[in-house]
């Protein structure tokens, strides 16, 4: 009789170790990771403005036009950070610009919003940082250069950047 | 002992299904930023044709007028509907002759128009100064500028080839 009961009761054993893996109720090393994913906000595109046709203009990421976006992460989780860079501007009938991105392209400020205290970076390159502990908020900054030829047809281009977060596990 | 090991492959089962799903699902986020950009037609200064007085005897004066075919000809290409300004930076009062010191003393007229026709343009009343408002905002993107000219050389001036250079530098107001 007693065990009869003790195969019932294993019986519901893998239904309700699925339970409590889909419920989050073992320790996050099992799961490997535990937070919420990091967030990534836009709130700024980067305008280069007008430009004259064979110039090339660098946007410096401190001044207006500058990409900008916030990441939300979990206090003291380490986020890395990527960008797909795109490596020209597409215009009027296919025309294209050439983009470019360097070693001080990037700025990252934990915290608070202030670029003029921030880390430049090379936004080329996958960084990781760890989220504040306080916030849990980053703010970064993204300039770039384009190089329009002087025979490129006049009229207006654009690209897209992609962002990408992810806690490393660290 | 049986019931265990399928306790165990379930639980395993269960894990390698869930956790790479939820973990991707929970670890990583993605944002797009557009970057734009406007391109504005570089501007262009072409002198098509010198102004030219031929031979001039001593002692005579010779009138170029910027409406006649032999004026000095200069076509500006830009942007449709950007202001654009100019100035002449180089209005020499003086041809030289070449290979001396001696000059002769030269005075301009000149003339623009949105279109390659002098004889409806309008007169630079001071060619030292084209200037935005004579140049306005060229809605084709082409300006055309004329410059005559007089030279009196003296009965005594020497004989030669006399030169000078002229020079017109065109800009986007930005407005």
């Amino acid at each position: 009789m007693v065990a009869r009961r003790g195969a019932g009761g294993a019986r519901f054993l893998p239904l309700v170790l699925l339970w409590l893996m889909a419920s989050g109720a073992f320790p996050t090393s099992l799961w490997g990771q535990g937070q919420s994913a990091p967030r990534l906000k836009v709130t700024e595109d980067m305008a280069f403005g007008e430009v004259l046709a064979g110039a090339a203009f660098r946007l410096d990421p401190l001044v207006e036009g500058a990409g900008a976006f916030e990441v939300d992460g979990s206090g003291g989780a380490e986020i890395l950070l990527a960008f797909i860079l795109p490596l020209e501007l597409v215009g009027p009938g296919g025309s294209t610009v050439p983009i470019s991105f360097g070693d001080a392209d990037a700025i990252l400020t934990p915290e608070r919003k202030d670029p003029e205290s921030g880390g430049r970076f090379d936004p080329r390159v996958p960084i990781t940082f760890i989220s504040p502990n306080n916030n849990g908020k980053a703010f970064v900054w993204l300039g770039a250069t384009v190089s329009p030829g002087f025979s490129v047809r006049a009229g207006e281009y654009e690209g897209t950047i992609v962002i990408e977060a992810s806690y490393t596990g660290n | 002992m049986r019931r265990l090991m399928r306790l165990a492959l379930v639980a395993a089962l269960g894990a390698s299904l869930s956790m790479p799903a939820a973990a991707a699902a929970q670890n990583s986020d993605s944002d797009q930023i557009q970057a734009t950009l406007t391109v504005i037609q570089a501007l262009l200064v072409t002198g098509t044709q010198d102004l030219a007085f031929g031979t001039v005897l001593g002692g005579a004066t010779v009138t170029i007028d910027w409406q006649d075919p032999l004026a000095g000809a200069m076509e500006i290409d830009a942007a449709p509907g950007e202001a654009i300004d100019a100035s002449f930076t180089a209005l020499p009062n003086v041809l030289t002759r070449v290979g001396g010191t001696e000059t002769v003393a030269i005075t301009y007229t000149a003339g623009v128009n949105s279109v390659n026709d002098p004889a409806s343009g309008v007169e630079i009343t001071d060619p030292t100064g084209v200037g935005v408002a004579a140049l306005g905002i060229p809605t084709t993107g082409q300006v055309y500028i004329w410059i005559g000219g007089s030279v009196s050389p003296s009965a005594s001036q020497a004989v030669g080839d006399y030169e000078a250079t002229i020079e017109l530098t065109a800009s986007y107001t930005g407005t």
